[in-house]
């Protein structure tokens, strides 16, 4: 009777998973630009990583003083969260245009996985190991990446729609 | 006319409308595995009609055997495919032969599968063929929903995009694979040859129809338009991904340099 009950509440968790991923896939393919940006996660900010975060790319701190800074696993999340939204603006480019360099977009779909995968080793051998050297040393891998591409962004920006630099700094 | 005529010719009918919108949106070309795995299952079912009228139980029955062999090698095939296909915006990162290592991987967890189906109970009043019949009917249906498990949990991770096509074909399958799971384990609870358990069978046979139905429509439907990306967008990405390269070289020496200085301690 329990094996039965098992089975039957294991297919109706196997459905209601992939109904539910099912959902977002298709969410995500009809999005909009405009959500994508507004996706971008600010309740954690990588300014503490570098003088000039946002300005300009690069670490200012060793991959200590950037694990203390980056609060461990409360900005790795969010540098997990906003790489993927940079994977979702690829995608977004490769299926709406055919202008954009083929090239680009897979560098920036390499860049923004390579985030994420670093951000996921580091937070699996944090969950044993705690903050050891190879945490931080994955950590540190993940926030210089991520400097560069957010200073990138407001770069963009303020080349192209300035207005939005005072609400883009402030959310990041 | 029974309802298990009906089901097949319906079946049949749905299989020959997909594989001709297969052809006409020319998604044969991006899924091969997939056209040729309903190109079979239209030979098949129309095979077994003539086969059964035809052709002793006996002899019917090593055709049938056969043909199960044909369909789940074709099936690994379609989960390679779509595994492969899936994978296509990172292709670059990954080794050539990558696609070796995913039929591999997917193998392998066929031959986990084998076992774990061997531990649920079979029905009873099985024949020795039954038996092996139904664990591999069994097998392939975990399999199927395992390999769906795992691409959607590393999509959803790695924040990996689905074409709308290939979700299409996934969906159907992924539907499909529950609905002969869910049959499979009530099976396993039933006496075959009774009414029950052959309702379950055209219950299976219905959601096979359903998927078809449903990649039917979606084929039929046209795929949405492109959304308006304007050059400022185009600059944004060139910006984003322009220095990536140098920034992982300055990356990795950063990585030599610890190990360097590991090296002196």
């Amino acid at each position: 009777m329990i094996l039965t009950l098992l089975q039957i509440a294991s297919v109706l968790g196997i459905t209601l998973y992939l109904g539910h991923w099912r959902n977002r896939v298709r969410r995500r393919n009809t999005q909009s630009w405009d959500a994508l940006l507004g996706r971008l996660r600010p309740d954690w900010s990588a300014r503490e990583l570098s003088n000039d975060f946002l300005w300009k790319e690069g670490v200012s701190a060793t991959p200590e003083e950037a694990w203390k800074r980056m609060e461990g696993p409360r900005g790795l999340m969010v540098m997990f969260k906003n790489a993927g939204v940079m994977l979702e603006m690829a995608d977004f480019a490769a299926k709406n245009s055919e202008n954009v360099d083929r090239v680009i977009l897979e560098t920036l779909r390499s860049d923004a996985m390579h985030i994420r995968m670093c951000v996921l080793m580091a937070l699996g051998q944090y969950a044993f190991t705690q903050a050891s050297e190879g945490v931080r040393v994955n950590a540190y891998r993940a926030a210089s990446m991520y400097t560069g591409m957010a200073a990138r962004m407001t770069r963009l920006l303020q080349e192209h729609a300035a207005v939005m630099v005072p609400d883009f700094v402030a959310a990041m | 006319m029974a309802p298990d005529t009906i089901l097949s010719y319906c079946g049949m009918a749905a299989e020959a409308g997909l594989i001709l919108l297969l052809i006409k949106t020319r998604v044969f070309r991006l899924l091969a595995a997939f056209f040729i795995y309903v190109c079979w299952s239209l030979i098949n079912d129309l095979a077994s009609i003539f086969f059964l009228q035809s052709l002793p139980v006996a002899t019917y029955f090593k055709i049938y055997e056969i043909g199960m062999v044909v369909d789940s090698t074709l099936m690994f095939a379609v989960l390679v495919e779509l595994g492969w296909s899936v994978l296509r915006p990172i292709r670059g990162s990954l080794p050539r032969h990558a696609w070796i290592g995913l039929a591999i991987l997917i193998a392998l967890a066929g031959l986990l599968v084998w076992p774990l189906a061997k531990l649920t109970p079979l029905p009873a009043n099985l024949t020795y063929q039954g038996r092996d019949f139904f664990l591999l009917q069994q097998t392939f249906a975990i399999l199927r929903v395992v390999v769906f498990l795992a691409m959607a949990g590393c999509s959803q991770l790695l924040s990996i995009g689905w074409r709308n096509r290939e979700l299409q074909v996934a969906t159907g399958l992924g539907f499909f694979s529950l609905a002969s799971l869910a049959v499979a384990i009530a099976h396993t609870h039933q006496l075959p040859g009774t009414p029950q358990y052959h309702r379950l069978d055209e219950l299976a046979s219905l959601g096979y129809l359903g998927s078809l139905t449903y990649w039917v429509v979606s084929f039929t439907t046209k795929e949405a338009e492109r959304q308006k990306f304007s050059p400022q967008m185009e600059n944004f990405l060139l910006l984003i991904g322009g220095t990536a390269k140098a920034n992982r070289v300055a990356l990795m020496d950063i990585q030599v340099t610890k190990t360097r200085r590991k090296d002196h301690r």
